[in-house]
């Protein structure tokens, strides 16, 4: 294997956790959209289902866990809820990881779903719990029909890059 | 040294195996331990919270910077197609101002005059920090800002942030370059305020919404649509009249506060800090005794 193979190999076996990492930091950028922070879709249970689902080897548990941290530092929420979410995903999406070799769309959806209302069904409790409050899910449900939604558009995107990875790790 | 080592390599070695077996338990236990040091070292970890955005907030600065000149760009053009709708309107601003500065300046010598005239101590002095706004980082449960301003700016938890039309927060939590700000909407802000007319005093919480509401206002007080709702330094927490919102009944037909500040676009923000004020150390003379 010549050097430029190896660089590549390299490159692609860091690229789920880089491409994550960047798109939950794009994600917090003040756009100037209102209510943004709602109306954005939870782009790291998105990327964490994806590439659990595809590619668990380049993106394990262990790289998905702090990336949910990192989402509790920058929101600040109570530290390790997020990174209990995405584990929660992660577990589930490489239990779905089948239907996206089938290349099923509509069961990986429908999975990502289910996943979605869980983590939220686990991010509520986890709030109301630390604000010791009962908090109005109306916000979450947006947000979470907003990720679901954004689901087919995210695949699609996501597809170059596996595409590349298939190639090269 | 090399048995200490050895030891260690000989009690990892379990602990690794454990890990690569049952990975999904031992993270779960690793967040479960992490919440449940945040409930019970709550200032040990906020520390370590800040630290941790302080290595965040350059990446977001870096990310964000295409973001503003895409903002900026969008903004100028926008001032350039209305530039002469906006000139005619600013002329006619500035024939109202002027007239305000003649009134501003009457009410300024009859203020030192009767100021000199009660022997009242200066105004408290305020220290004004301008902060880029670097992460619009809440959540559906969280109203809240990351600021590209620290300890090292002078940022201190607990001053209040201003955007050109009123208060939009609270500093929660300062680190070394990086701030997070509690916007005033937020289920756990919570700020004093004194309506400007009827000189009511309340608390003014947020509720996640976009129109906070006001708690502990007297019994019977009467509230009047349009009213003015500014900051009250009562209890020595937040700057006195600094502009909060109006009054203007919500969807419910309850009356709650419409920020005057709009807290969903704030690229930057004026943290603002007053100094306390001073107990006076000599007792207070009675009225008309001479010095």
């Amino acid at each position: 294997m010549n050097a430029t193979a190896v660089l590549a190999r390299r490159l692609a076996s860091g690229l789920p956790l880089t491409l994550t990492l960047l798109l939950v930091f794009a994600s917090v950028l003040p756009l100037g959209v209102p209510r943004f922070s709602v109306l954005c879709p939870s782009v790291a249970l998105l990327s964490v289902h994806y590439w659990a689902a595809k590619r668990p080897d380049l993106l394990p548990v262990g790289a998905a866990f702090p990336l949910g941290l990192v989402n509790d530092l920058l929101a600040g929420t109570p530290l390790g809820l997020g990174g209990l979410q995405l584990i929660l995903v992660h577990w589930l999406a490489v239990r779905q990881a089948r239907f996206f070799a089938r290349e099923q769309f509509l069961a990986g959806w429908l999975g990502l779903v289910g996943s979605a209302t869980l983590a939220g069904l686990v991010g509520w409790l986890g709030n109301a719990l630390h604000q010791q409050a009962l908090l109005d899910p109306r916000a979450l449900l947006l947000q979470m029909a907003m990720t679901a939604a954004f689901y087919p558009v995210f695949v699609r995107l996501l597809a170059g890059p596996q595409r590349w990875l298939a190639r090269h790790a | 040294m090399r048995s200490g080592g050895g030891r260690i390599a000989r009690l990892a070695l379990p602990a690794r195996a454990v890990a690569q077996r049952f990975p999904y338990f031992l993270l779960v236990l690793v967040a479960l331990v992490l919440l449940f040091l945040g409930r019970t070292q709550p200032e040990a970890m906020e520390a370590l919270h800040a630290r941790v955005v302080d290595l965040m907030v350059p990446a977001l600065d870096v990310l964000g910077r295409p973001v503003d000149a895409t903002r900026r760009l969008a903004l100028e053009t926008r001032r350039v197609l209305y530039v002469y709708d906006e000139n005619a309107r600013l002329r006619e601003e500035n024939a109202r101002l002027l007239q305000w500065q003649d009134i501003a300046r009457r009410l300024e010598q009859d203020n030192a005059a009767y100021r000199a005239l009660l022997n009242l101590r200066r105004e408290p002095q305020s220290t004004f920090i301008t902060a880029r706004v670097a992460g619009d980082v809440g959540s559906p449960f969280v109203r809240t800002l990351l600021l590209s301003a620290g300890r090292r700016d002078g940022v201190r938890r607990g001053f209040v942030a201003l955007s050109g039309d009123g208060v939009v927060g609270r500093v929660v939590g300062v680190g070394e370059r990086s701030a997070r700000l509690l916007l005033l909407n937020d289920l756990n802000s919570r700020i004093p305020v004194v309506l400007e007319s009827s000189r009511h005093r309340a608390v003014l919480a947020g509720d996640n919404s976009g129109w906070p509401r006001l708690l502990f206002l007297p019994q019977g007080a009467r509230l009047v649509p349009g009213e003015r709702v500014v900051t009250s330094s009562q209890g020595g927490a937040v700057p006195d009249g600094l502009m909060i919102g109006v009054l203007a009944p919500a969807a419910e037909g309850e009356l709650r506060v419409q920020p005057s500040a709009d807290l969903e676009r704030l690229d930057v923000v004026t943290v603002v800090h007053v100094e306390a004020p001073q107990v006076p150390s000599e007792p207070l003379r009675p009225f008309g005794a001479s010095r």
